[in-house]
């Protein structure tokens, strides 16, 4: 019986290393699949969206994670893409990794993880979202040692990308005075219906990471302020009232007011009831763009350092085209249309959407849609369509575009029918973000046999 | 939406002023409220409360206050047309009381209350008179009303009282030729952790005779870009203004404070200019004293000397080594750019002799100084000084003679005395022969409240080691201490704390400094225990003990007191607070007769504009007093005997 039974466990001892041989592959799908990035990337996101950052600093925190992240799998694959020094300001070379049990792909989700968590505020829900992934990879086969080879590597990237990210300007730039509103009708003044105090007034500070200054890309001056009837000011301004009254006619049922609706992108709208005010938070104009580069990187069926890849060009175009439409709005600080609306035309008229705390030239949305529009064409082609489910999540429905131009430039016009801003900022904030878009795609050359595409 | 139901709260009026809070204990049950509404719903003579309440039923609070069997009068008061007169104004006596109420329906958020009038009457069984004010200027007077009933009444044009002159003043006011011109410097966009703002000190003032005529005249040195103007007084009481192109010249300076002295000692009256203001660094050239010499008409010339550039808070001259020559004594009121610490104060002797004309012969970080006096405090017939200011106590200077002085606040029993201290006078108040002090504070219509036991405290470093000042202050709030700034405010100034208090709620266990700022080592700390404006009465030991002014006297910040025999005026109001402090403005001067320390004669209002932000109060001539207010007119006082 004895005799029976050690034979029978050492057959079933046999059926057993065999299976948890089988199950130590598990892990390894998991890490090359490219979904695991972008839920990664959708994380990070939620974070934002739950801590409220202003469009320029989500852009921010958007850009060093995956710097990180692509920096990573760069060193994987030398030959595929080029290394992030010469290419991005004072970027240094990170180090290499030789344990032969350090997983690239995984050192490359921690390090975005954890630099990801050093920029925002709620760190306990990346902590989570670490936890659930790396047990899920633990009971998926992966081995301790390799899980803390790969978490080391990842750690050590992730304090050289903050060391880099620290000398942006960003920290010095906390503490600087606020802007102190000055009183001709000119200039941009807080709007309703809570008057928050003007954002990022020192934006153009910080370290831009492919084009050369803030300003290079300036646009024209703006249209100086004139109230007399038929001058072009004051024909603009008539603009955006007539399409907002005509919206609130329509009872919001219109196309202008759903496109109004769907790049809204304002990650703190307020709402006020008697004397209680509270906020309703959604993803910010660079957060849409990451979500559309998201679909884009799906529907292409991306390996996953092909995602990577496209996230780091959409969201260093972000980072620069917020810089540069910000230097632009700071200097202008042309008013917004709501403000000199309600003074001289209209006192009760209200915009679709609420206008934002910044000044208004150019269109922040106009700018970096079409800067994130150029360098997805790049990678992607012209004439990719897509349906937008992006914001869905925030009550939005899906719309469909024939190609990322069609939707930057829907983008663009959306503030119009938002009530928002005057034509003059969509048309050259479009073709700001336009410059900065060519330059970077130009001047960041990440996939290798990019050169050539990048000589047009 | 998120909802919060916490109990609304009650504040009862115990003694003057003096307001007990209660909500659940007295069974105001939790809600989340919009607005509410007052009346007598059940006419028992007691009002009920009606609340409306978000994504929630309104809710109505019964007042069982009748089963107190206080007695109590209620009045409908009407137009002709039978609609309740609004803004007509009843007011009844009984006893010794006194009871205004004005006809409105509006108080709350969108909510009207009953327009019937109501009085609570205590024990007293009867009200003794009321006077009916009418919107239309009639008064009507009525006598012996029974109370625990509705009176109602209309306008009566056969029985009316003409008397219609409600202000209990001394006096007339008239405006005076003079007004000052504050400009727009925005403290806070510098310092946005400042409790009070420190650009609007102004203006400057002193009154002297300037050109050997006998009749006081007057300097009023004005807020940046403001030029200075000397006024001389002619015998009639007009003034006239002299021209003087130095003070033109020096229009970019904001005065704090003059003094008027022979520097030169030629008969005439010179002027020392004290500049401040927060805008600038410290010593910087816009905070440059200026020394004015008088050609003996009341026209001046800017003497050269390399005066003291800091933001100046209170000049005071006397010779107080007994050489002809007066000395002065130059009090800083801070280090602009770094709210809360002291900068240095100096005590200077004129010496004319020497090429530097004055020498510093004692120094010292006194504090944030506001007012300066040289007295003779302890009879000894040497000059001594005292200082006041913000985070400091009464601080008492004794001249040992030979130029020494010794700080001696301690041994005068004034070392917990730190306050917001505005302005000292010295006088004998109980005359007994022993000098005392009055001092003017902010008050304690005030959202900080400040004892020996609970002070005020401010704590002074760099928090997040980026070179500036952060003034941190906590106080106490119904028992415990909290930070007076709200979380959202110090997370601007102190970005390192949003991932430490990411949530509101995380921010109620932020009981003490170190909790807050995870700093234990503080580099400075002061405390205010004392928030009143007091009388300092010194005894036969020369110890000071307190006593506080008369309630009235307490209500808003008091900036200038003027003593002249047996009455004390005072003026005041300050609308540099910050906007979670609110404006001090429930009190722009009034004057105490018979005052001793303890006890008063009486005590009424000195009538000038509501809301008047006065910082001065000088007699100018036998019959007027002139009373200088910032970034506003200034006014003239006719004293009639009465």
């Amino acid at each position: 019986m004895l005799k029976f039974l050690v034979k029978h466990i050492y057959f079933l001892a046999i059926i057993f290393v065999l299976n948890s041989c089988e199950s130590d592959e598990r892990y390894i799908d998991k890490l090359n699949d490219a979904s695991l990035f972008n839920d990664t990337m959708q994380i990070l996101t939620d974070v934002v969206v739950y801590d409220i950052f202003s469009p320029p600093v989500a852009s921010r925190v958007y850009v060093y994670p995956t710097i990180a992240a692509y920096s990573i799998m760069q060193k994987t694959h030398p030959g595929k893409y080029n290394s992030l020094k010469y290419q991005l300001t004072d970027f240094n070379e990170i180090s290499s990794y030789d344990d032969p049990d350090v997983i690239p792909n995984l050192s490359a989700i921690h390090a975005f993880l954890i630099v990801g968590k050093a920029l925002i505020f709620s760190e306990n829900k990346i902590d989570e979202y670490m936890e659930s992934l790396y047990d899920e990879l633990r009971s998926s086969g992966l081995s301790k040692r390799k899980l803390d080879k790969s978490v080391e590597y990842g750690e050590i990237v992730a304090s050289e990308i903050l060391k880099w990210a620290d000398d942006d300007f960003y920290k010095q730039t906390r503490t600087f005075p606020k802007y102190t509103i000055q009183q001709d009708d000119k200039f941009w003044k807080p709007t309703p219906p809570d008057y928050m105090e003007g954002i990022e007034p020192h934006w153009n500070k910080i370290r831009p990471m492919v084009i050369p200054s803030t300003d290079i890309f300036n646009p024209p001056p703006p249209l100086e302020i004139n109230m007399s009837k038929n001058s072009s000011f004051y024909n603009e301004l008539m603009e955006v009232y007539r399409i907002g009254r005509q919206v609130t006619e329509d009872n919001n049922d219109s196309e202008e007011a759903k496109i109004a609706a769907f790049w809204d992108c304002n990650p703190y709208v307020s709402h006020h009831k008697g004397h209680a005010m509270f906020a309703t938070k959604k993803i910010t104009p660079g957060g849409h763009w990451i979500g559309i580069t998201k679909i884009a990187s799906e529907i292409s069926n991306d390996t996953f350092d092909e995602a990577i890849n496209s996230y780091l060009n959409v969201s260093v175009a972000l980072f620069d085209a917020f810089i540069a439409c910000w230097d632009t709005k700071w200097n202008t600080l042309v008013v917004r249309p709501e403000t000199l609306i309600n003074q001289y035309l209209d006192d009760e008229w209200l915009p679709k959407l609420q206008t934002p705390p910044f000044p208004e030239y150019t269109s922040g949305h106009s700018v970096i849609s079409k800067a994130s529009a150029i360098v997805l064409t790049k990678i992607y082609g012209e004439d990719f369509s897509f349906d937008d489910s992006t914001e869905i999540k925030y009550g939005l429905p899906v719309r469909s575009f024939n190609s990322f131009e069609h939707a930057a430039d829907e983008a663009a016009i959306s503030r119009l029918y938002g009530g928002i801003h005057y034509r003059m900022a969509v048309e050259h904030g479009v073709v700001q973000g336009d410059k900065v878009g060519r330059y970077i795609s130009q001047n960041l050359i990440s996939k290798i046999e990019d050169i050539d595409i990048a000589q047009n | 939406m998120p909802m919060l139901k916490i109990p609304n709260i009650l504040f009862s009026q115990k003694s003057d002023y003096n307001f007990e809070m209660s909500g659940e204990s007295i069974g105001i049950p939790p809600t989340y409220s919009n607005g509410s509404a007052v009346s007598d719903l059940d006419n028992d003579g007691d009002l009920d409360i009606v609340s409306n309440n978000i994504n929630d039923k309104a809710q109505i609070l019964e007042n069982k206050s009748e089963n107190l069997k206080k007695s109590f009068i209620q009045f409908n008061i009407k137009n002709n047309n039978g609609s309740p007169s609004l803004g007509t104004k009843i007011i009844a006596y009984t006893g010794n009381k006194k009871m205004i109420k004005e006809i409105t329906g509006s108080r709350g958020y969108a909510s009207s209350s009953s327009t019937r009038v109501h009085f609570g009457l205590a024990n007293y069984k009867k009200v003794d008179s009321i006077e009916i004010k009418w919107i239309n200027g009639i008064t009507n007077k009525y006598y012996d009303l029974g109370v625990n009933q509705i009176h109602e009444f209309y306008p009566n044009i056969e029985n009316v009282n003409l008397n219609t002159s409600n202000l209990l003043t001394v006096s007339e006011i008239e405006e005076f030729n003079y007004k000052h011109i504050e400009n727009n410097y925005l403290d806070y966009e510098r310092e946005p952790l400042m409790p009070e703002r420190l650009s609007i000190e102004g203006p400057a003032y002193v009154g002297s005779d300037f050109n050997g005529d006998g009749i006081k005249d007057i300097f009023i040195g004005g807020a940046k870009l403001q030029s200075p103007e000397l006024l001389i007084q002619n015998i009639d009481g007009s003034f006239k203004k002299i021209k003087n192109i130095v003070f033109e010249q020096d229009s970019q300076f904001e005065d704090i404070d003059a003094e008027a002295f022979d520097f030169d000692q030629d008969g005439d009256m010179d002027i020392y200019v004290m500049s401040g203001g927060n805008e600038y660094v410290d010593g910087d050239i816009n905070l440059m004293d200026r020394l004015y010499i008088n050609n003996g008409n009341g026209l001046f010339n800017k003497f050269p000397a390399n005066l003291p550039s800091t933001n100046g808070g209170s000049i005071s001259s006397a010779d107080f080594n007994k050489d002809g020559y007066s000395d002065l004594f130059i009090g800083s009121r801070s280090i602009p750019g770094g709210y809360g610490l002291s900068p240095i104060s100096v005590i200077v002797k004129s010496s004319p002799e020497t090429d530097s004309y004055f020498e510093v012969v004692a120094q010292s970080p006194l504090g944030m100084v506001t007012d300066s006096k040289y007295t003779d405090i302890n009879n000894d017939n040497i000059l001594d000084i005292v200082v006041v200011g913000d985070w400091m106590p009464i601080t008492i200077l004794i001249g040992e003679g030979d130029n020494k002085f010794s700080n001696q606040t301690t041994m005068y029993g004034l070392a917990n005395t730190s306050g917001f201290w505005n302005t000292i006078e010295i006088a004998d108040l109980n005359n007994d022969g022993k000098k005392d002090i009055i001092a003017g504070n902010s008050g304690l219509n005030h959202k900080l409240k400040a004892s020996i036991e609970n002070p005020v405290k401010i704590y002074l470093d760099d928090f997040d080691e980026n070179t500036s000042l952060d003034p941190i202050i906590f106080y106490n709030f119904f028992g415990e201490p909290v930070p007076f700034a709200s979380r959202d405010k110090l997370v601007n100034s102190l970005p390192y704390l949003k991932k430490k208090f990411l949530k509101y709620n995380d921010f109620v266990k932020a009981k003490n400094i170190e909790l807050l700022t995870e700093k234990d080592e503080i580099f400075e700390t002061k405390s205010i225990y004392e928030m009143r404006s007091m009388a300092f009465m010194q005894n036969e030991e020369n110890i000071f003990t307190p006593s506080p002014l008369p309630s009235p006297l307490q209500l808003s910040s008091i900036e200038d007191f003027y003593i002249d025999g047996n009455k004390i005026y005072y003026v005041g109001n300050y609308t540099g607070n910050v906007s979670e402090l609110g404006p001090s403005l429930s009190n722009s001067g009034g004057v105490l007769t018979g005052f001793d320390g303890y006890n008063y004669y009486s005590h009424k209002s000195l009538g000038l504009p509501i809301n008047y932000e006065a910082r001065h109060i000088d007699k100018i001539n036998k019959n007027s007093l002139l009373i200088i207010g910032n970034n506003n007119r200034a006014y003239k006082l006719n004293l009639i005997e009465n």
